[in-house]
């Protein structure tokens, strides 16, 4: 019976996913044709030196290298990035609290808002009751938003300095 | 896997010999994308060093969502491709290389008989890798030396599974007859 040869797409097929991928008939008759069979043994032989490449040697010292660099560029703890948000929402919040008289910024929207909701009183409300039952004073909860603060941005400025670098906020 | 999640998690408690175990765990696979992606030899070695640096610096956000060689591969990938693009050098040059004469891909120096004096085989075959398409070369690369499936290739170069097979059998094809149209058969594959 006459049949076409194998393609170059079929010969790639055959050896990577075997016998198989080629279907039976395919495969009877690449195993009856010597022009076939060349063919698939060049391929075979380029295959194997594609495995067999080399040449993508690294310097000895690589790794030290690596690491030489990645001390001047520590890693920042995971961490961190939680004191950031956390520093800034407890500054706002406090500021608002205790200097912003919200109604008075907020003007008659707000206290519209404010009287439809009662989401005003319920905040105030809460926070003193947090306050009250923790038994904090206001002044106490300022100071330890100050430190918050304060703590991410020496944090942020011992970090930039180890990583050499010079704009302060990179 | 549970070796890797291991291991990242020492480097992650500061344990920098873990660092070092991670380097020569993935150098091979850094250096296989880098040099098949760059032909500066002298930006090499130091590409492959900021692969690592990135890696460490990203370290806390690998969320194992994907197998830690497909991150490393993926991270070493594109800091090629900005590479290149810093200097300006395609790498998606045309994929239509497969189209090309003979002519056009015969070497210079040729035999009488108009072949080329075969004296290291491997030497001839990575020069010709050299010559194919960047994405050729990478996925060449990463099936063949890696033996990565088409998924994990895929996942690297963000590509569809189909398209990285189409363009491996591409590859291979047009390699083949860059090396039989410089090289008698005979010698090339022996």
């Amino acid at each position: 019976m006459a049949m076409t040869h194998l393609n170059d797409e079929q010969f790639q097929e055959f050896l990577d996913g075997g016998r198989q991928s080629l279907g039976e008939r395919l495969a009877q008759h690449l195993d009856g044709c010597p022009e076939c069979r060349l063919k698939v043994a060049a391929y075979r032989a380029m295959y194997r030196r594609l495995t067999n490449d080399a040449g993508f040697d690294l310097s000895v010292d690589f790794a030290a290298s690596v690491m030489r660099r990645v001390e001047l560029a520590p890693r920042r703890n995971p961490w961190l990035w939680v004191v950031y948000p956390a520093a800034a929402l407890i500054a706002v919040v406090t500021a608002l609290y205790f200097f912003v008289d919200l109604s008075g910024t907020f003007g008659r929207l707000g206290q519209t808002i404010s009287s439809i909701t009662g989401m005003e009183n319920a905040v105030v409300n809460s926070l003193n009751g947090l306050l009250e039952g923790l038994n904090l004073k206001p002044s106490l909860v300022l100071a330890a938003g100050g430190m918050l603060v304060a703590f991410a941005l020496l944090e942020r400025l011992f970090f930039t300095l180890r990583r050499g670098k010079a704009m302060f906020f990179a | 896997m549970d070796q890797d999640r291991a291991l990242i998690e020492r480097i992650l408690a500061g344990d920098t010999a873990a660092f070092t175990e991670f380097i020569a765990q993935y150098q091979r696979l850094v250096s296989h994308i880098v040099y098949r992606m760059i032909d500066n030899a002298a930006d090499r070695e130091d590409l492959s060093q900021e692969v690592f640096v990135g890696i460490y610096r990203g370290l806390a956000e690998f969320r194992f969502e994907s197998k830690v060689s497909t991150w490393v591969g993926r991270v070493a990938y594109y800091r090629c491709l900005n590479y290149l693009e810093k200097m300006k050098t395609p790498l998606f040059e045309d994929l239509s290389g497969e189209d090309q004469t003979i002519d056009d891909v015969a070497g210079p120096a040729l035999r009488p008989d108009g072949y080329a004096e075969v004296q290291d085989v491997a030497a001839r075959v990575r020069e010709e890798i050299g010559g194919l398409p960047g994405q050729y070369r990478v996925i060449v690369t990463l099936y063949h030396l890696d033996e990565m499936s088409y998924a994990e290739i895929g996942e690297i170069m963000k590509l569809p599974e189909g398209t990285v097979k189409s363009y491996l059998f591409r590859a291979r094809k047009l390699l083949k007859k860059r090396l039989e149209a410089k090289y008698r058969p005979e010698e090339l594959w022996r």
